[in-house]
């Protein structure tokens, strides 16, 4: 086995410091190190986008990235999108107002794309929507529910 | 009281829920990422479990020797075939699936297991694989179903590779056909397909203190888990617990064992909490699949377009074992006609036995492979005889008084000929009155438009003559709260919404005072399958019933205590309300008790009788029906297709949740449209190319056309306030919709799928432009 790394982080606002092996996946770190299992995994290899979450801002998939690579980054995960307890961002308000997931499992990577790209498209046509969402694979809802909570949110944001 | 309340009393005229939009029950914990699914679940001491599977597709076993991987550090258990306690076989109608190869056995997948690993780590579980030295003897691979059926064909099973032959008789072909004015024929074929849920599988089994096993899983038929579990151990069902957890998707995909009886055993045999989490490799290569179908179609009509005979003969790659497809293909079978009525009809089906990963249930169930057949077919029919294709369809569609070609009779809740009139109407709203006339689009003249149409029907629950039963529960506390208790499945199609508006709607209490609880076989009464569309009305009367029978008891006991006439006794906004008192539910709760009643009642609700197929008579209870249309654009440069426009209609007999509905008939649509274009689960003599997810491509979101949701309702008077299934019957017709569509603007017919969309470029030079 290879020797382990140290490294620390943060996610959702709180500072972690890890002994990692070098080649922990960081999907895998936060599920089974942080226990933040918001954050779930599809495919492992990048095509479904459901293990996705923010480091430094940026939207990325977390099976496609070591954890030894996040070390120093400020990561945001689906658990610390809301503004507080018991409550909701408007993003995952309107995926319930709009009926936009069914069993949520690729829901929290939907929102965590949405999040940082809602914020510099504040108007977003159903086009832009589709296409800041094409890397993001849902089997139950068909989408077109998806578009109309962005569109929902955008107007609460 | 608010004035709502004060409102409602006065005017006596409760608020019905039924028919409004709801939001989802659990969509709050599922967009703030709390919801566990099983792989959340972390126990306190549990191994990781790792199998090791056949390389080979078809080969006899000669030795397994474990022993190197029993030494590794870390490894605490490997079990062979010989180290199972029970019965080395499983399945849900015929029990013919190893749960792990034994020496002298015979390997008939590249899924099939040879054996069984738990260790401290996933990855020393998965280094303990490659440490198992298995000696084989490679056998002939039966690659389809029709070579399966060829004389010479080595036997993959004792009885041979022929499962079962499915037969549907009505009337005379020959007279059929010697009246027809037409006769088509012709051969249509159908790809194996894979569900492609976004979680894959996993399970978790804890030995308990007192000697039970608990089992957390996503399973659609958690108490034939617990019987499949039970029977591996060679124990009784309830010393097995299945704690079903919410799923991330199924679709007929996690009805089959995959995984329980391996981490159960592990468990077993180490007395730790065992994980066997698939990844997405393994849940492509293991679990069933759709069936590969070939389907010929025979079709015979009058010159008016009025059918006189259609003649199918399927063949269903079943794939190494039985799974389900004695009654999917039997669904293929029976639904091989069409919507329609023919006073002559006769199928025949061969479901065989091939060395490919076993075909099972997926949404659809069968009626999705020969839908597309038929629909393919009528829409020949019509442009050969010069009708109108949705005329043809309404001249000839299932009606109240049609016989189907099983022998059945409908008597009631055939919406079928609305569902087509609101399509049609909206198609030629939209389009004008030729819609399947070839239209360059305007500026893009390598660009070619046009509408396609399809029609469908799909059976609500098992029907057969299987006994289609729900047992449930409903209780109210003292603190208020209604709990309605059933196993049946949560996939998120959203069957917990459906009856927690159920029994709201019964007390006429806030939704927020009613919980739901499912899936749990030592806390729910058995709800059965969660399949063949059937939980709406099946469980959904199960729990109408019981949340009936529980106010019953409420009124009488309210009656007595305040000396009233039952008759004036009413529920508003989760009061009862009697002589002028008014009682929150929590306290009629509390009355109950004090005198010696149970606030909580169970019932078991049996769906009507059916028939079984060749008997006549009801083969189904009901039957939910609907059409589609689409209008595609294909770029004749590159074959590419893009559907633009999606309109569906469906009759569902009575809409609970519009919101619920649409997102059933828009993921519906998507899995149809993926069916068409891009799903397959490519197999080359019987190894999977398709072993991760950027090989088997499901649609995303710029795929999506506008989806137009129309609602049909023709209430089926057995239904809970009408309803019938919707689950199935929203995907099936989009497939031909879309290769109709295809067809009208390309002039090539699809009798493939998915569609090659390069050969319609090829194909389709000089034509629709």
């Amino acid at each position: 086995m290879s020797e382990t790394m140290m490294i620390s982080l943060t996610v959702n606002g709180q500072r972690y410091q890890r002994q990692v092996e070098p080649r922990l996946l960081l999907s895998d770190f936060l599920r089974h190190e942080l226990d933040l299992t918001g954050t779930h995994v599809g495919c492992e290899h990048g095509v479904c986008g459901a293990c996705t979450i923010l480091v430094d801002g940026v939207a990325v998939r977390s099976c496609l990235m070591f954890a030894v690579q996040a070390d120093g980054c400020e990561l945001l995960t689906v658990e610390g999108l809301a503004p507080g307890p018991e409550q909701l961002h408007p993003l995952q308000a309107a995926f319930r107002q709009a009926h936009a997931l069914q069993c949520g499992f690729c829901t929290p990577g939907f929102l965590m794309t949405l999040a940082p790209w809602l914020a510099q498209h504040p108007n977003p046509t159903d086009e832009e929507i589709r296409l800041a969402l094409s890397g993001n694979l849902c089997r139950c809802t068909g989408y077109q529910h998806i578009v109309e909570a962005v569109k929902m949110a955008a107007e609460i944001c | 009281m608010n004035d709502a309340v004060k409102d409602a009393v006065k005017n006596r005229q409760p608020a019905s829920l039924i028919g409004q939009r709801i939001t989802k029950l659990d969509a709050p914990e599922k967009a703030a990422g709390k919801t566990r699914y099983v792989h959340d679940i972390h126990l306190p001491g549990q191994l990781h479990a790792a199998i090791l599977r056949s390389a080979h597709v078809h080969a006899v076993i000669k030795r397994i020797d474990v022993s190197r991987a029993r030494a590794l550090p870390g490894v605490h258990a490997v079990l062979t075939a010989a180290d199972i306690p029970g019965e080395h076989t499983h399945g849900i109608v015929i029990p013919d699936w190893p749960s792990l190869i034994g020496v002298g056995e015979r390997v008939r997948y590249v899924g099939d297991a040879l054996a069984i690993v738990a260790a401290e780590t996933r990855e020393q579980a998965t280094a303990a694989l490659d440490l198992i030295e298995v000696a084989l003897e490679p056998q002939p691979v039966i690659a389809d179903p029709v070579q399966a059926r060829q004389i010479d064909s080595p036997s993959l099973h004792e009885n041979g590779n022929l499962l079962k032959h499915i037969k549907v008789r009505k009337g005379d072909m020959a007279q059929g056909f010697a009246e027809a004015d037409l006769i088509l024929e012709r051969t249509f074929h159908t790809a194996t397909t894979d569900h492609a849920f976004l979680e894959p599988e996993c399970s978790i089994a804890q030995p308990t203190a007192d000697g039970r096993l608990y089992l957390y899983v996503g399973s659609q038929i958690p108490y034939a888990d617990r019987n499949q579990v039970a029977r591996a151990l060679g124990w009784p069902d309830e010393r097995v617990r299945v704690v079903g957890q919410l799923m991330g998707g199924g679709f007929g995909g996690k009805e089959d064992i995959a995984g329980q009886i391996h981490a159960a055993l592990l468990a077993q045999a180490t007395g730790r909490p065992v994980k066997l989490l698939y990844d997405r490799h393994e849940s492509l290569i293991a679990h069933p699949k759709r069936h590969a179908t070939q389907i010929r179609v025979k079709m015979g009509a009058r010159r008016d377009g009025r059918l006189t005979a259609v003649q199918t003969e399927l063949y269903g790659d079943a794939g190494a074992y039985a799974s389900l497809s004695d009654k999917v293909m039997t669904r293929a079978t029976t639904h091989s006609a069409g919507p329609y009525e023919t006073p002559h009809a006769r199928a025949d089906c061969y479901a065989m036995y091939t060395n490919n990963p076993p075909s099972g249930a997926f949404r659809g169930f069968g009626v999705t492979q020969s839908a597309f057949a038929v629909e393919s077919m009528i829409d020949e029919l019509a442009e050969q005889l010069g009708i109108d294709p949705v005329e043809l369809r309404r001249r000839n569609a299932l009606r109240v008084g049609s016989v189907t070609n099983t022998g059945q009779l409908l008597h009631e809740s055939v919406g079928l000929l609305e569902c087509i009139d609101r399509v049609d109407s909206e198609m030629r709203r939209r389009a004008g009155n030729d819609p399947f006339r070839a239209r360059p689009t305007p500026g893009q003249e390598h660009r070619v438009r046009a509408w396609g149409f399809a029609a469908a029907y799909k059976n609500t629950g098992l029907g057969g003559g299987a006994p289609d039963r729900a047992q449930a529960e409903v209780e109210l506390y003292e603190d208020g709260a209604l709990e309605a208790r059933v196993s049946s499945a949560e996939l998120g199609q959203g069957l917990v919404t459906v009856l927690q508006m159920i029994v709201a709607e019964e007390f006429q209490a806030p939704l927020d005072q009613v919980r739901v609880l499912v899936m749990d076989t030592d806390l729910t009464p058995d709800g059965g399958p969660t399949t063949a569309s059937r939980q709406t009305f099946v469980t959904g009367n199960a729990v109408l019933q019981a949340a009936r029978t529980l106010r019953e008891g409420l009124v009488r006991v309210l009656a007595e205590r305040f000396d009233a006439p039952p008759s004036q006794i009413r529920f508003v906004e989760g009061l009862a309300l009697v002589n002028g008192h008014t009682a929150p539910l929590g306290e009629v709760a509390a009355i109950m008790k004090s005198e010696g009643h149970s606030p909580r009642a169970l019932v078991e609700y049996w769906a009507p009788a059916t028939q079984p197929l060749g008997a006549g008579g009801d083969m189904h209870f009901a039957y939910s029906f609907a059409a589609q249309a689409a209008e595609i654009e294909v770029n004749t440069r590159t074959g590419e297709v893009q559907v633009l426009t999606l309109i569906a209609a469906t009759d569902v007999g009575k809409v609970l949740n519009p919101l619920g509905l649409l997102g059933q008939v828009e993921g519906g649509v998507m899995m149809g449209l993926g069916n068409a274009l891009t799903e397959h689960f490519i197999l080359e003599q019987g190894v999977p190319f398709s072993d991760r997810l950027a090989r088997y491509r499901i649609p995303n979101i710029t795929q999506t056309p506008e989806i137009v949701v129309l609602h049909v309702e023709h209430p089926a008077s057995t239904g809970p306030y009408g309803a019938k299934g919707v689950g199935e019957i929203v995907s099936i017709p989009t497939t031909p919709a879309i290769t109709n569509a295809i067809t009208h603007a390309t002039g090539v017919r699809i009798t493939r799928l998915p569609v090659d969309q390069e050969e319609i470029a090829l194909r389709g030079e000089g034509r629709g432009r």
